[in-house]
């Protein structure tokens, strides 16, 4: 075997900047990264740390003030209560700022509701240990709910959360206020650092599987790279991937960063792997090796032995900031749909409500992305179907109106879309080119306007594009503005032409003038898998890529989040 | 809004990809990129020497070009004993980072494909381009090119 070769890691952000006790926090969320990372939520989440305080409670107590501690809870998507974690109790005051800080791992693709419950503590019990607090024994003050990402992104992570009495217990229809929580958001410091590496493959020897490179008569070595973590099941978990180099014996491979809340910690080993790539999915392991970022990083600054090692600079991730985002909603329809009204329609409106296929696509990813979304405003048009006076139309603005595009809210766009499947008549071919010109064209306004806006194009088709050229051109034209475009294929065509868009499984999108796309700004997903209702929802698969695609433009112009 | 008869660009020659002569050979050292405006040579780069098809250069060139100018010409040469060899070469049309709704001081970011003689594709190309406002320059940095004459 030839030498897997390492080059460099470099970093040197310090990571451990605060006292024992935050380790102590951190310490068990090493398990759950592991756990969460088992389950393929890899590299999309990092650490918040919750700091309370509140305002305005009310006294309890005959004597003194109220002693509050506040227990915070994850809501499921069942309903389900899940505590993460409590404060300490603050003596006599209906002002208390909580010293202790709750740690939750924030996903950008998940909806994640907050429920923050305040308690006053008898003065009984205060010896006692938080923990050991039997919470029905305690009076409660007030409830209060959010959503995570409501908190990160206020411009200052502060969100103010009204106390209110609970439900059952209010016979109004008025809750009664009881008070103020403010919940502030920080990225943990250990999450921040991010780590280059670039690698090199130091051995010029082929070294494929003997019999096969026999009848193939020619073998191409066409090297990737695989890094993984180990988790404590055992069994490894990818982190991320290197591109394909086709036919090379002496691969040097572009930087790939992984960030600190990827692997868990510097000293958790890595095992990276070489593979041989084949086009039938079934990649020949060349070599591994199993490295921590720690050895890691000595190999690079030591230079030694056979190894060559390239130490790159390292770079601070900014994961939470979203400046901005606007989602486009756009809706594809085709003559294969069949009538609306009827019930095999992908199109049909059940009578009972039930959503079909679009509006659920609609709605997950809506739910998701318009917190993001300062004014709730989203433009949204349909394409492949023809208004009752006129030819097949490829851009129309879905509520009817000729001038303006916009409507109020994922509950807009719902209204938009079942209006005008009443208006239109759906109709072939499937053109996407238009649709992206628009998005392109309104965030090139947007740039123009000097506004610091990301912007998000969601289409939902399903059928296969008829013109793969000119959308070609059009992401690529695309790829250098603010713009991600995310597609759901809904129903059962054959969407192989989608995978090539998407540009991460092969080589990157080519216009017919020569430009090569920038970046990968496409990230395309079946909706057919969650109508099963599978564990990893299909919007967590769309979002995946939004984060690192957003972080890409940024640093490419070197766009720093506002300090405030 | 006076018209403008040139405009002043900043472009960033950053790096290729997959640099390859034909037959697939891969390009060992000593690639660089001359920048043409229209067909006139204008400036270039200093020789990338250690990262082999995959070369870096990261240099900066203030430029001025005619309004009429419709594309810049990129070529990556390669130098050797036997002297420079064209390894492949791409147009970028001004199209592409002018006009539109782009404002004027934008970053643009932009690859191209590049293509030998015999129009084979070989490799990619990764630029910057900026326009800055008539004669004023926004960015603080200096022109570390060298003007082609100067150099052979």
């Amino acid at each position: 075997m030839g030498n897997c070769c390492l080059g460099g890691a470099a970093t040197s952000q310090s990571a451990i900047r605060r006292s024992s006790s935050h380790r102590d926090a951190n310490g068990p969320n090493d398990a759950v990264d592991g756990y969460l990372k088992s389950r393929g939520y890899h590299g999309l989440f990092t650490q918040i740390e919750l700091s309370l305080s509140a305002s305005n409670l009310r006294d309890r107590d005959v004597l003194s003030k109220s002693d509050p501690m506040a227990v915070i809870y994850t809501k499921g998507r069942d309903g389900s209560l899940q505590e993460i974690g409590r404060t300490e109790v603050v003596l006599n005051s209906l002002n208390p700022q909580w010293i202790k800080k709750v740690i939750i791992t924030y996903h950008f693709e998940v909806v994640q509701t907050l429920l923050f419950h305040v308690y006053d503590v008898d003065s009984h019990f205060h010896g006692l240990e938080e923990k050991m607090l039997k919470l029905d024994e305690q009076q409660l003050l007030g409830e209060g709910t959010c959503l995570l990402s409501e908190i990160v992104t206020r411009p200052n992570r502060t969100l103010p959360v009204d106390l209110v009495g609970r439900v059952e217990s209010t016979s109004s229809t008025h809750p009664k206020k009881l008070g103020q929580l403010t919940v502030h958001a920080e990225e943990c410091v250990v999450s921040k650092t991010t780590t280059e590496l670039r690698i090199r493959n130091a051995s010029p020897k082929v070294y494929g599987p003997s019999d096969q490179s026999l009848s193939h008569g020619f073998y191409h070595n066409d090297p990737f790279l695989v890094i993984s973590k180990c988790v404590e099941s055992g069994h490894a978990v990818p982190i991320c991937k290197t591109e394909v180099l086709k036919n090379d014996l002496d691969p040097t491979w572009k930087p790939v960063s992984i960030s600190i809340s990827q692997v868990g910690s510097k000293e958790t080993p890595l095992i990276i792997e070489c593979f041989n790539f084949n086009s039938n999915g079934r990649h020949d392991l060349l070599g591994k090796v199993q490295k921590s970022l720690v050895e890691l990083e000595k190999l690079s600054s030591g230079g030694e032995g056979e190894h060559l090692f390239v130490p790159v600079a390292i770079g601070k991730d900014h994961q939470t900031k979203v400046l901005k985002s606007r989602l486009f909603v756009d809706k594809f329809s085709e003559t294969s749909n069949g009538n609306p009204r009827l019930p095999d329609s992908l199109h049909y409106i059940d009578p009972s409500g039930r959503p079909n296929a679009y509006q659920k696509a609609i709605l997950e990813v809506g739910e998701v992305l318009q917190c993001y979304d300062f004014d709730k405003k989203f433009h949204s048009w349909g394409f492949g179907a023809r208004p009752i006076d006129g030819p097949v139309s490829h851009c129309f603005n879905l509520n009817g109106s000729s001038g303006h595009s916009e409507v109020e809210g994922i509950h807009g766009i719902m209204m938009a879309y079942a209006s005008a499947l009443f208006n239109v008549t759906l109709a072939g071919p499937t053109l996407f080119g238009p649709v992206i010109a628009a998005a392109a064209m309104i965030a090139s306004q947007a740039l123009a306007a000097n506004q610091k806006k990301y912007f998000v194009l969601l289409i939902i088709t399903d059928g296969v594009i008829t013109d793969l050229q000119e959308t070609k051109d059009a992401l690529v034209n695309a790829s250098d503005l603010p713009l991600s475009i995310l597609i759901i294929g809904v129903g059962g065509a054959d969407f192989k032409e989608m995978e090539i868009l998407d540009a991460d499984k092969g080589e990157r999108l080519e216009s017919t003038t020569g430009r090569v796309a920038t970046r990968d700004i496409v990230q395309f997903v079946p909706f057919r898998d969650v109508q099963g209702g599978g564990e990893i929802s299909v919007v967590q698969s769309l979002l995946e890529e939004l984060p690192s695609q957003f972080l890409t433009f940024m640093r490419n112009r070197d766009i720093h989040p506002n300090t405030c | 809004m006076a018209k403008r008869h040139s405009r002043d660009i900043e472009l960033t020659i950053i790096s290729a990809e997959s640099l390859s002569l034909t037959g697939n050979r891969r390009v060992k050292k000593n690639p660089f990129v001359v920048i043409k405006i229209e067909s006139n040579a204008d400036e270039a780069t200093e020789m990338d020497t250690g990262n082999g098809p995959n070369p870096t250069w990261n240099q900066k060139f203030f430029m001025n070009m005619p309004m009429n100018a419709r594309f810049l010409t990129l070529e990556v040469r390669c130098r050797k004993f036997s002297g420079d060899h064209l390894i492949g070469s791409a147009w970028v049309p001004t199209s592409d980072f002018d006009g539109g709704y782009f404002p004027m001081n934008y970053l643009h970011l932009l690859s191209y494909r590049l293509r030998d003689r015999n129009g084979e594709r070989n490799g990619i190309i990764n630029i910057s381009i900026k326009i800055n406002n008539n004669g004023q320059r926004i960015s603080q940095g200096v022109a570390v090119g060298v003007p082609l004459h100067l150099r052979y």
